[in-house]
């Protein structure tokens, strides 16, 4: 019997403010257990910094400019959704669908990305949204004096934060789900929780600093200073502080739900039978090289991301070798004793994990919110070349065209030390 | 491993299809104010819909659906 496969992806999640990662704080009680349990990857990459690209990476084993879709939605060409069709020959869920797998998929994203799935869909909304949420009520708001404009916004955010399901929700309808589900199944969990505006937090603003207009005088570009003033308005944020605390207090809603389904899996002795894998499709920049609240840009903040596969009857062991998120199918694939007839970028990470063999000794990342920005990183160095460096979102620009760093002295990749010969440049030609 | 692709090659070819004139006219109208930039654009954006969810048991992804995808999207800042 083949085992079931469950890939859960956690939108936005850096690897920075994890436990498991060093973080100070333990937002991730749940997933480090999980992690020590099982095969836990310390230096996992993404491919993109956006979900479109990088999700398309986790379901082909393909980089961005192999499977076409370089950039996030609805910022994607038309030229790369045509290349998407003609180049991409392996997609994950219909591979599993035509191998017997029951294919379930939990999200809302929709796009091509519903292909090759029996059940895609999410926890239904309220329709109550549609009536708090309209142009028309919006009007009647703006109309109003500033108090009553703030309680009357208080309650549209709150039903129209009703259109993303709350982690807990998502599990348990995985869960409900799998009990249904003919095995083998392969079941799809995208939780949203930790992408901005962390719309299903609860969480209430409890600083009393208020740093907003510091940040503001560090924005050199109007666009930027815009785009900013919005993202601050949306969640009515006091302080760059509030903004890490509500970002964790949403990673631990999902760290709980992701608990329930591993605690389930335990008891219903699932775990002899099925492949777990867990990651971040990308990073998050908070404030980090002035890049506030979005994930443009290609520092670690945004593309290092966590990783824990579980394979039934396989030890635990902690991986501090490189590994992306290309990777993940051809591990699984051999695991299967299965075969691609299609050409994969990704490596099996089988002689990593078994033999402690390096499969990589670099990583490439591609921008998906940014017009032409491309990465090669290895365990100690990173380069960043950016023809195109402006943003989709802000419409600033956050990369120098040359930028290289040397990560052993420079973590936080602060000093730009490129020279016109780097010895990595030639990965990006 | 390859990814820059040298001029010219693994480049999206595309073909001629016909289509009555009175349908391109009405395409015009319904892509006017839209960002789409052709009535090619939009043709292929329509099949590739189609294509894509013809394993979905000729479920297709509704107008109104893609709307809520594109809202959401907005929401979160894109």
């Amino acid at each position: 019997m083949k085992p079931n496969i469950i890939f859960i992806v956690i939108d936005a999640l850096r690897t920075k403010n994890l436990s498991m990662y060093g973080y100070e704080k333990e937002t991730d009680k749940n997933l480090k257990k999980i992690a020590k349990e099982n095969l836990f990857f310390k230096k996992y990459f993404s491919s993109s910094n956006s979900t479109a690209p990088a999700l398309n990476s986790i379901f082909t084993g393909l980089y961005p400019p192999n499977h076409g879709i370089l950039h996030q939605f609805p910022y994607t060409s038309e030229e790369e959704m045509d290349k998407m069709d003609q180049q991409v020959k392996f997609w994950l869920p219909s591979y599993l669908k035509e191998k017997g797998y029951e294919t379930i998929a939990i999200d809302w994203i929709g796009l091509w990305f519903k292909k090759g799935f029996d059940y895609y869909e999410e926890k239904e909304t309220k329709k109550s949204k549609k009536f708090l949420n309209t142009p028309f009520i919006k009007k009647i708001l703006l109309n109003l004096p500033a108090w009553a404009y703030k309680f009357g916004k208080k309650i549209v955010k709150a039903k129209s934060s009703e259109q993303f399901s709350p982690a807990i929700d998502t599990a348990t309808l995985g869960i409900s789900k799998m009990k249904e589900a003919k095995q083998p199944f392969f079941l799809f969990m995208h939780f949203w929780d930790t992408h901005f505006p962390f719309p299903t937090t609860k969480y209430q603003a409890k600083e009393k600093d208020n740093d907003i207009d510091e940040v503001l005088k560090k924005i050199i570009g109007e666009s930027q200073k815009e785009y900013f003033k919005k993202r601050v308005a949306d969640i009515n944020l006091k302080s760059t502080k509030d903004m890490v605390n509500k970002y964790e207090d949403a990673i631990a809603n999902i760290d709980y739900a992701v608990g329930k389904i591993y605690k389930f899996l335990k008891k219903e002795k699932m775990l002899d039978n099925t492949i777990i894998v867990i990651q971040g499709d990308h990073g998050d920049s908070i404030n980090e090289h002035n890049i506030f609240f979005e994930h443009s840009g290609l520092y670690d903040v945004s593309t290092h991301v966590p990783l824990i596969l579980h394979f039934p009857k396989i030890q635990p062991k902690e991986i501090n070798e490189l590994a992306e998120n290309v990777d993940v199918i051809p591990t699984i694939l051999e695991f299967l004793e299965e075969k691609s007839n299609e050409r994969l970028d990704g490596v099996s990470l089988w002689p990593l994990i078994n033999n402690d063999e390096k499969v990589r000794d670099k990583v490439f990342s591609w921008d998906g919110l940014s017009h032409d920005i491309k990465s090669v990183r290895t365990k100690n160095k990173k380069l960043i070349i950016a023809k195109d460096p402006t943003c989709h979102l802000c419409k600033s620009i956050h990369h120098k065209n040359a930028e290289e760093y040397d990560l052993v002295k420079d973590e936080e990749e602060l000093e730009n030390i490129y020279k016109e010969d780097s010895e990595l440049r030639k990965f990006l030609e | 491993m390859k990814f820059a692709k040298k001029k010219g090659e693994n480049k999206v070819e595309y073909g001629t299809i016909s289509l009555p004139l009175p349908l391109i006219e009405k395409i015009k109208d319904r892509i006017k104010g839209t960002g789409m930039n052709s009535v090619s654009a939009y043709v292929a954006y329509v099949l590739r819909q189609l294509l894509s969810f013809s394993e979905e048991k000729g479920k297709l992804l509704s107008r109104e659906s893609e709307e809520e995808i594109r809202k959401r999207l907005k929401s979160l800042g894109y």
